[in-house]
C-alpha cells in the first residue's frame, strides 16, 4: 500500500487513526497499532510478513537473553546468532542472485560451463533492509550495554513494524520510539501535533506527486535509452534524476514523519537540504541522516572508527561507505557508488587534517560538491556499468559525435518536466526545507495545505512507487 | 488560530475544492463518462472510443471495416475504398485490445452493412479478456461489450468518483471548453493520409533515420518490458475464436493480418527475449490452424514485402507507415 494511494488515504489511514484514538486503554491502542501495521505489510504480501515477525520475535528474545546473561562469552554468542540470522535472511533474499550471477560470470570468463550457480526467482520482502537494521540495532545496543532490554514484546513489535517507517525508513532508533510508544500521552489526541503531521504529510505528498513523479516521466526513458540520447539529454537525465531522487525520498520521509506526528510519535529529521552542501562530508550529514548515523554507530565504530590511526580510519570510512552502497541494492553499481563516496570522504579528510582548503570560494565549493554528488547518482541510477560509462561519457563530452537535440524527450511530458525541474532546483537550492519552515496554524497556512492536498488528490491517479522501496 | 480550527479549515477547503472540480467536470463531461447514454453524432467528446462509435454510426453504408490498435492507424480507408469500390471504415485505435475491437465490431454489425473485416492482429490484444476502464466507463458503449465483463456497480461508482477529481479530466474539461467544435465524422484513422504519396517511389516516410532509431529504442523498451511480456489470456483467445465463428455465421469475411515488427526491433526481441518470441510463434501457429470458414490468415510476421527497414516503412519499432500497410494489404482486399 503506497502512501500516495486512495486506499491508504481514504481507507487505511482514517480507520487506523480512529481506532488509535478511540479504543480505550493504552495497551489496546498499541495492540491495535501493531495489528494495523501488520495489515499494512500484508497488503504487499501475506507470506513474507512471516520474515518481519520472525525478525521481531528473534531479536526481542535474543536481546533479553543477552541482558540476562552472566558471561561475556554467552552474550557474544547470542549477538553472533542474531547478526548471522538477520544477515543470512537479508543476504539470501537480497544478494543471492548478485552472488550467483557474479560467480557465473567469472566461471564463464574462465571457460567453465555456464550456470554454475543457479539463479533463483526470489521475491525480496519489502522493507527488509530497513526493519532488519532497526531490529538489529536493539540487540547490538543491549550487547554494548548502551541500552537495557527495556522493551516488552508488544512495544518492540510496535516499534519495528510501525507502518509509517516500515517500508522505507527513516531508520529510527528503539530508544527514541519505544519510550514514546510506552507513554500514555502518545495515545491522547493533540491537535498541534496532528496539524504538524498534516503539514509534513501533505508537503511530502506534494514533493512526491507534483515534482518527483513528473521528473521521472522523462528521466526513466532517457536512462533506458542512453545509447540514443544526445549529450544534452544525458545531462538533463542526470540533473533530473538528482532532483527526482531527493524529492521522492525526502517526500517519503516527510510523509512518514507526518504520519508519526498524527499519532504523537516523533521521528528524526532525515534530510537537511543536502544539495546546499559545500563538501561531501557535509552532504552525508544532510542526506539520509538516519542511515548515515546508523552506519556510523553500528558499522564504522564497530570497525574501529578513528581510534586506530589514520590508515585504519581511511580504511574504515571506505568499508563503511562501500557496504552502505551495497545495502542500497544488489548491484555492483551501488558498490561503486558507495566506494566513490567513501573515496571522496577520505580525500576531504586528508586535506582537512592538514588544514588545507582546496577551493576557497564557497560558491565554487558548493558547485564542485554538487557536481560530485551528481556523478555519484549516475552510478546509483544506472542499471549496469555499460549504461553508466556511456552516460558519463556523454555528460563529459567524451563520446565521438556530440549532439544537442531533445528528440528523446516524450512530447507530452516535456513541458511538465521542465516546470517541475525548475521548481525542484529553486526549492532544493534556495528555499527552506520542511523542517526549517515554521508552519504554525493560521488561515493562510490552512488554505495552502487544503489547496495542496486537493491538488495532490487530483494527481493521485498516476501513483507510482517510491524509489527507496527497492532498497 | 488554534490547530484544531486550522485542521478543520484545511480539510473543509480540500472538500470544497474537490467538490468544485467534480461538479465542473461532471457538467462538462469531456470523456462522456456521465451524460452519454446513447451514441449521438452531434456530441463533442475527447473519448476516443466514443468517437470511433460516432464514426460507425455516421457511415451506415460501410461494407469493409479495418480493426486494429495504433498499428492499424496508418492504413488509409479511402485507398481501400478506391481499390474495391466499397465504403471502408478504419476503426483502429491506439491501445485497442480485444474487447474494444469486439465492441466496435458489434456496433458495426448493428449499424452498418459490413461484409468484410480486415483485422490487424496484435499479440498484445489477447493479454486480457477484460475491457479497458475507459470503455467500461462510457455508458453508451457498455452494452456493446462482451457479456462476461465486470459490471459490478461498486467498481463503477468508485471509478466514476475517482474520474471526477482526476486532473486529466480537469485538463480535458478545459481543453473541451477551448475546442468545442464537433468531432470529425470521417472514415476513421488514416482518412487524411495521402495514399498516392505513400505509394510513390519518392516516399521517404515521416521521420528521419535518427528519429526512427530513437523511436525504435523507446518502443522496444516499452514493448519488451511491459506490453509483450505477459502471456496471453486463454479466456481472451476463446472470446476471439467465438467472435470469428459468430462473424462466419453472419456471412462476414475476415482477413487476419499478422504484421511484423521493425527488423531491428524483431532481432533484438528474438535475441534478448526468446521466450516472448516463442510465444509469438505459437500464437501465429494457433491463428493459422483456425478451422473456420471465411477466415483467412495472412502472415507477414517475418517482414513486409519490399521492407528495407527505413523510415519509408517504419515510424518506430512496431508502427509501420502507410506504405507498409499498403504493401501488406494490396493483395488481400
Amino acid at each position: 500500500m503506497l502512501f500516495n494511494s486512495y486506499i491508504f488515504i481514504f481507507v487505511f489511514l482514517p480507520i487506523t487513526l480512529l481506532g488509535f484514538y478511540l479504543i480505550p486503554k493504552r495497551q489496546n491502542q498499541l495492540l491495535f497499532l501493531l495489528i494495523a501495521s501488520i495489515a499494512f505489510y500484508c497488503y504487499w504480501s501475506t507470506r513474507l510478513v512471516f520474515f518481519l515477525l520472525f525478525t521481531v520475535v528473534l531479536d526481542f528474545y535474543i536481546a533479553r537473553a543477552i541482558f540476562n546473561s552472566e558471561t561475556k562469552f554467552k552474550k557474544r554468542l547470542l549477538l553472533i546468532i542474531s547478526i548471522c540470522t538477520n544477515l543470512t535472511i537479508l543476504g539470501f533474499f537480497k544478494y543471492y542472485n548478485l552472488f550467483a550471477d557474479s560467480i557465473n560470470s567469472i566461471a564463464a570468463f574462465s571457460g567453465i560451463n555456464h550456470g554454475l550457480v543457479p539463479i533463483l526467482n526470489l521475491v525480496l520482502p519489502i522493507g527488509i533492509s530497513f526493519y532488519t537494521f532497526q531490529s538489529m540495532s536493539y540487540v547490538i545496543d543491549v550487547y554494548r550495554n548502551t541500552s537495557d532490554a527495556h522493551a516488552n514484546l508488544l512495544s518492540f513489535a510496535g516499534y519495528v513494524t510501525l507502518f509509517p517507517h516500515q517500508i522505507s525508513g527513516p531508520l529510527v532508533r528503539h530508544n527514541k520510539i519505544i519510550p514514546q510508544l510506552e507513554n500514555a500521552e502518545t495515545y491522547k489526541f493533540q491537535a498541534d501535533n496532528f496539524w504538524q503531521g498534516c503539514y509534513f504529510f501533505i508537503f511530502g505528498l506534494s514533493k512526491k506527486i507534483l515534482l518527483a513523479d513528473l521528473l521521472s516521466l522523462i528521466v526513466a526513458p532517457l536512462v533506458t535509452n542512453m545509447a540514443l540520447s544526445s549529450n544534452l539529454e544525458a545531462f538533463l537525465a542526470m540533473i533530473g534524476y538528482t532532483m527526482q531522487l531527493y524529492f521522492d525520498f525526502s517526500g517519503y520521509s516527510d510523509m512518514a514523519v507526518g504520519l508519526g506526528l498524527m499519532m504523537n510519535i516523533k521521528f528524526p529529521q532525515n534530510f537537511n537540504s543536502p544539495y546546499k552542501s559545500t563538501s561531501i562530508t557535509d552532504f552525508w550529514r544532510r542526506w539520509h541522516i538516519s542511515l548515515s548515523t546508523w552506519l556510523r554507530d553500528y558499522l564504522y565504530i564497530s570497525l574501529g572508527g578513528n581510534r586506530d590511526g589514520k590508515f585504519e580510519t581511511y580504511r574504515n570510512i571506505l568499508l563503511t561507505m562501500t557496504i552502505g552502497g551495497l545495502w542500497h541494492g544488489a548491484s555492483w553499481t551501488f558498490v561503486v557508488w558507495g566506494f566513490f563516496n567513501g573515496l571522496m570522504l577520505i580525500v576531504e579528510r586528508f586535506f582537512r587534517n592538514r588544514n588545507f582548503v582546496l577551493i576557497k570560494n564557497s560558491g565554487l565549493r558548493w558547485a564542485f560538491t554538487f557536481g560530485l554528488v551528481n556523478i555519484g547518482w549516475v552510478f546509483f541510477r544506472s542499471p549496469d556499468f555499460s549504461t553508466c560509462f556511456l552516460w558519463l561519457k556523454k555528460i563529459f563530452l567524451f563520446n565521438s559525435k556530440l549532439t544537442w537535440d531533445l528528440v528523446s524527450l516524450p512530447e507530452r511530458y516535456k513541458d511538465r518536466f521542465f516546470i517541475a525541474l525548475g521548481a525542484a532546483i529553486v526549492i532544493a537550492f534556495f528555499s527552506k526545507n520542511t523542517w526549517e519552515i515554521k508552519f504554525k496554524p493560521s488561515i493562510t497556512h490552512a488554505l495552502i495545505l487544503g489547496s495542496l492536498f486537493a491538488l495532490c488528490l487530483m494527481y493521485m491517479g498516476d501513483e507510482s512507487p517510491f524509489l527507496y522501496f527497492q532498497f | 488560530m488554534n490547530a484544531l480550527k486550522a485542521i478543520i479549515l484545511a480539510g473543509g477547503l480540500t472538500v470544497i475544492l474537490l467538490l468544485g472540480v467534480a461538479t465542473f467536470n461532471y457538467n462538462i463531461d469531456p470523456m462522456c463518462f456521465y451524460q452519454c447514454e446513447k451514441v449521438e453524432l452531434g456530441k463533442t467528446t475527447l473519448n476516443t472510443y466514443y468517437q470511433v462509435a460516432q464514426k460507425i454510426f455516421a457511415h451506415p453504408k460501410a461494407e469493409i471495416v479495418i480493426l486494429g490498435s495504433s498499428r492499424g492507424q496508418t492504413t488509409p480507408p479511402l485507398w481501400i475504398e478506391k481499390e474495391t469500390g466499397h465504403q471502408t471504415l478504419n476503426l483502429s485505435m491506439g491501445g485497442a485490445e480485444l474487447s474494444a475491437k469486439m465492441a466496435f465490431l458489434n456496433i458495426a454489425i448493428e449499424q452498418t452493412k459490413v461484409k468484410k473485416v480486415l483485422w490487424f492482429a496484435d499479440y498484445f490484444e489477447l493479454l486480457s479478456e477484460l475491457a479497458d476502464v475507459k470503455i467500461k466507463s462510457t455508458p453508451a458503449l457498455r452494452s456493446y461489450l462482451a457479456t462476461d465483463q465486470d459490471h459490478s456497480k461498486l467498481s463503477h461508482i468508485l471509478s466514476d468518483i475517482i474520474g471526477l477529481i482526476d486532473h486529466n479530466t480537469l485538463e480535458a474539461s478545459f481543453y473541451s471548453l477551448e475546442h468545442s467544435s464537433q468531432s470529425q465524422l470521417d472514415q476513421g484513422t488514416g482518412s487524411g493520409l495521402d495514399f498516392d504519396r505513400c505509394q510513390s517511389e519518392n516516399y521517404q516516410g515521416e521521420k528521419s533515420n535518427r528519429e526512427m532509431e530513437k523511436e525504435i529504442g523507446f518502443s522496444y523498451d516499452t514493448y519488451s518490458r511491459k506490453i509483450l511480456r505477459p502471456e496471453q489470456s486463454k479466456k481472451a483467445w476463446i472470446q476471439f475464436v467465438n467472435k470469428l465463428e459468430f462473424l462466419n455465421s453472419k456471412n462476414i469475411d475476415v482477413v487476419i493480418i499478422i504484421p511484423p515488427y521493425n527488423p531491428i526491433f524483431s532481432s533484438r526481441l528474438a535475441n534478448q527475449y526468446p521466450e516472448i518470441f516463442a510465444r509469438h510463434r505459437k500464437w501465429i501457429d494457433d491463428l493459422k490452424n483456425l478451422k473456420i470458414s471465411r477466415i483467412k490468415v495472412v502472415d507477414y510476421f517475418n517482414s513486409i514485402p519490399n521492407d528495407d527497414g527505413t523510415p519509408r516503412y517504419w515510424n518506430d519499432g512496431v508502427h509501420f507507415t502507410c506504405r507498409g500497410a499498403i504493401e501488406m494489404l494490396k493483395h488481400e482486399i
